[in-house]
């Protein structure tokens, strides 16, 4: 997994908790890297698996919540870090779509080693986009909270309904304009 | 803040430091990496940009047209050699589809478009193209598919070559070997493929079509009196004004010959429109050739042989047209004549005889009879004039004047003058160690010998083959001959006279020598036509031809002799008034040679 999402996990730890949290979970979750993380380099998903899970147990917040609240926040930073991709498209369901064929592809070009999610569209009906999420990683609850950043970048009221195929690994998200 | 919170608090801060050190570190060396990768990322690039700007450059300067387009026809890219040609700019083109550009006359860059996407292979064709001037131009074009890593088919490649001059070069060459250089007009060779085709189409829309075949009358005199230049121009003028009559599209001209033309009139409705063509043919061609301020004259024979009636092929079809124009020459010329059944029974009869005629010669099947002839000399001699003879298989005696008519009009009177010449030369020997007598030899010319530049060499040839004494050959022209076109003759006979040989003219009295050529002539007979001595007992007038012949020659040196002797009072009268050489039935018919041969040895010279 990119550096980055875990630079900017560790930064969101920090900021909503506090540096001594994040200090813990490192030291507790005994991490390959240490927990010295640069957004440049690339690390195993597992690690911010087990930051997650040593966060939930540390904030009594559940898992799926922190993941989706980091998801949110992973949005926001991304809109300011690259905000090329958020003008290149003016609405949720446009710039979905243009994950896999555009942002993906530029992202790959960069990182050649990226491992990335794949999702497929469903855009038959004007009202509602269907994506469906699939990654070994089963981070679907990020993505969740990825989508609903995305939506509140734009400023526009979707709602999203979550119908899991397979675990985390392979869900179906149905976005419904309201 | 206690101690043990103040050193949990340093311990956090070195952890900190600590992570962020080796984050910093771990950055730096990925940075280093990638800024390596991409070192060498540029170093790659700038390479291949060096090599793609040589292979564009070379594309860019290439003298065979490239073109690049998208799989759907629309031009990404077209080389300096294109828009020479075409004169239109990279920028008239880029994003234009192909067709567009004057590529797509014949329709034919579809199919090749069509082929390389679907089999992926490169296709080849010549096709021609249409440049912004509206210039036309002509390509040799291959369209090869550009496929990427997953061998589908990117783009359409197109390499051309200008074939322009090529083709017009080719063009040329095929026009000169279908058309005659002089006149422009069609050559004998394109005649027959043209007429061919002509006559399918006629088959099938169950038309006509008609061949008139024009003879320039008396064009050889223009040619031998003034000269091939103006013969030539007469001939071009000759074109020009058949092409002023047959103006209809469907009107094929042709020249087959010297002065021998073809029209075919396709498509007609019935003979009078021919007959109407025909005639002014005649009246056009008959108008005066005015060239270098001469007034030259000349004149049609035209015959007409109508397709399907007259002939199913061209072969028949100009054959028998030709016996129609035959027929008008022989009908006093100037005229136009339709090809009949009769005139098919002619050529048909003709053409027997021609096929009889060559396998007769090419089997030794023609035989000579020899004449004698007794010398009124001193000195004893004794003549014999040799004469074709054709006893033919099943048509029995087939007369010479027949036979050497077809002869002359198919070609074949060089062959048999050559015949006629060489086996008197074999006879001529093969007596010359039997006889007791010396015997000379007489034989006939004709005007294709005198007239073929060979012929000198080839009597020269036969002579030393023969071993033969020249001076005991006498060759025989008649004056007819001799004196349509003196100045060759002339030329001929002194080549002639050269090698040895006497010299006669025979039939004298029948043309119309003037004697002033004669004179020149380097003979040293003259024989008088035997419609001289025919009833000299009675007829006054050829009691004077005779005697006053017989004089001129002697003035003239020369020797005399009387042919078609019938009469003992014939021969003493000739004898008296010193005739040199008596030659008639009275003496001998003409007989084969052993008849001959013992005629002459049992001569009993006082007898006459």
């Amino acid at each position: 997994m990119k550096g980055i999402v875990f630079t900017e996990f560790n930064d969101m730890v920090e900021d909503k908790f506090s540096p001594e949290l994040l200090d813990e979970i490192i030291s507790e979750c005994d991490l390959p890297s240490g927990g010295a993380y640069t957004s440049v380099g690339t690390y195993e998903h597992t690690e911010l698996v087990s930051m997650v899970g040593k966060l939930s147990e540390k904030t009594d917040i559940p898992a799926d919540t922190l993941v989706y609240a980091f998801g949110e926040h992973l949005a926001v930073r991304f809109s300011v870090l690259f905000p090329a991709f958020f003008k290149q498209t003016t609405n949720v369901f446009d710039f979905m779509k243009s994950l896999d064929q555009h942002i993906h592809v530029e992202v790959k070009k960069l990182y050649p080693d990226a491992d990335l999610p794949q999702f497929s569209f469903d855009d038959s009906d004007p009202a509602c986009l269907v994506m469906e999420y699939q990654s070994k990683r089963g981070f679907a609850g990020l993505a969740h909270g990825l989508m609903t950043g995305v939506i509140k970048h734009y400023g526009e009221s979707i709602e999203i309904t979550v119908a899991p195929i397979s675990g985390n690994h392979h869900v179906r998200f149905h976005l419904n304009k309201v | 803040m206690s101690e043990s919170e103040h050193l949990k608090k340093i311990a956090f801060l070195e952890r900190r430091v600590q992570r962020e050190k080796t984050s910093r570190t771990a950055a730096e060396a990925i940075l280093e990496e990638k800024s390596k990768a991409l070192y060498e990322a540029n170093l790659d690039l700038i390479n291949a940009i060096a090599k793609l700007k040589k292979l564009s450059t070379a594309v860019e300067q290439s003298p065979m047209i490239v073109l690049i387009s998208d799989i759907f026809g629309y031009v990404e890219y077209v080389n300096d050699a294109f828009t020479q040609i075409s004169g239109y700019s990279m920028e008239d083109v880029v994003g234009k589809e192909l067709i567009s550009l004057g590529l797509n006359i014949d329709e034919i860059p579809f199919d090749g478009v069509r082929e390389v996407m679907e089999k992926k292979t490169t296709w080849k064709a010549d096709l021609r193209g249409r440049g912004q001037q509206e210039q036309e131009y002509q390509l040799s074009i291959s369209i090869s598919p550009i496929v990427n890593d997953h061998d589908s088919i990117t783009h359409l490649l197109y390499n051309c070559e200008d074939i322009t001059t090529q083709r017009a070069n080719e063009q040329k060459i095929y026009d000169l070997a279908l058309h005659d250089s002089l006149t422009g007009l069609y050559n004998r060779y394109s005649l027959d493929s043209i007429l061919q085709q002509a006559i399918s189409s006629a088959q099938r829309a169950e038309t006509k079509l008609s061949v008139l075949f024009i003879d320039m009358d008396r064009f050889k005199q223009i040619n031998d009196t003034h000269g091939h230049k103006f013969g030539d121009m007469v001939l071009k003028e000759v074109a020009i004004r058949l092409n002023a009559i047959c103006r209809r599209k469907s009107d094929y001209l042709a020249r087959i010959g010297g002065d021998e033309f073809i029209v075919v009139l396709t498509d007609i409705q019935n003979e009078t429109f021919c007959g109407l063509t025909a005639q002014a043919i005649i009246e056009s061609l008959s108008l005066p050739y005015y060239f270098e301020e001469q007034d030259l004259r000349s004149s049609p024979s035209v015959g007409i042989a109508v397709y399907p009636n007259d002939g199913v092929n061209a072969t028949e079809l100009i054959k028998n047209a030709d016996a129609a124009m035959y027929h008008v020459k022989q009908n006093g010329r100037r005229k136009y004549s339709f090809f009949t059944k009769e005139l098919n029974k002619i050529a048909e009869e003709k053409d027997y005889l021609e096929q009889e005629l060559r396998l007769a010669l090419e089997n030794d099947l023609l035989e000579l009879y020899y004449q004698p002839q007794i010398y009124l000399s001193e000195t004893r001699v004794f003549g014999v004039e040799a004469l074709v003879r054709w006893n033919h298989a099943s048509l029995g005696f087939i007369s010479p004047e027949k036979f050497i008519t077809v002869a002359e009009e198919r070609g074949l009177i060089y062959q048999l003058g050559a015949w006629v010449l060489e086996t008197p030369f074999a006879q001529q020997k093969a007596w010359l160690t039997i006889a007791t007598t010396p015997i000379k030899m007489a034989i006939n010319l004709s005007a294709k010998q005198i007239e073929n530049p060979n012929f000198v060499k080839d009597v020269s040839n036969a002579l030393i083959k023969h071993k033969v004494e020249a001076s005991m050959i006498e060759l025989e022209v008649t004056e007819s001959i001799a004196m349509k076109n003196p100045e060759q003759s002339i030329a001929t006979l002194k080549e002639l006279r050269k090698l040895g040989f006497e010299l006669a003219i025979d039939d004298f009295g029948t043309g119309y020598s003037s004697l002033s050529y004669l004179k020149m002539l380097p003979i040293q007979t003259l024989k008088l036509d035997k419609t001289f001595i025919d009833n000299l007992e009675e007829d006054q007038d050829n009691v004077k031809i005779c005697k006053a012949s017989i004089s001129l020659s002697h003035d003239l040196g020369l020797s005399f002799v009387a042919e078609g002797v019938e009469t003992l009072w014939q021969a003493s009268f000739l004898k008296e008034h010193k005739c040199d050489v008596l030659q008639g039935y009275y003496f001998s018919r003409p007989v084969p040679s052993e008849e001959a041969f013992s005629y002459m040895q049992s001569y009993d010279w006082s007898a006459f």
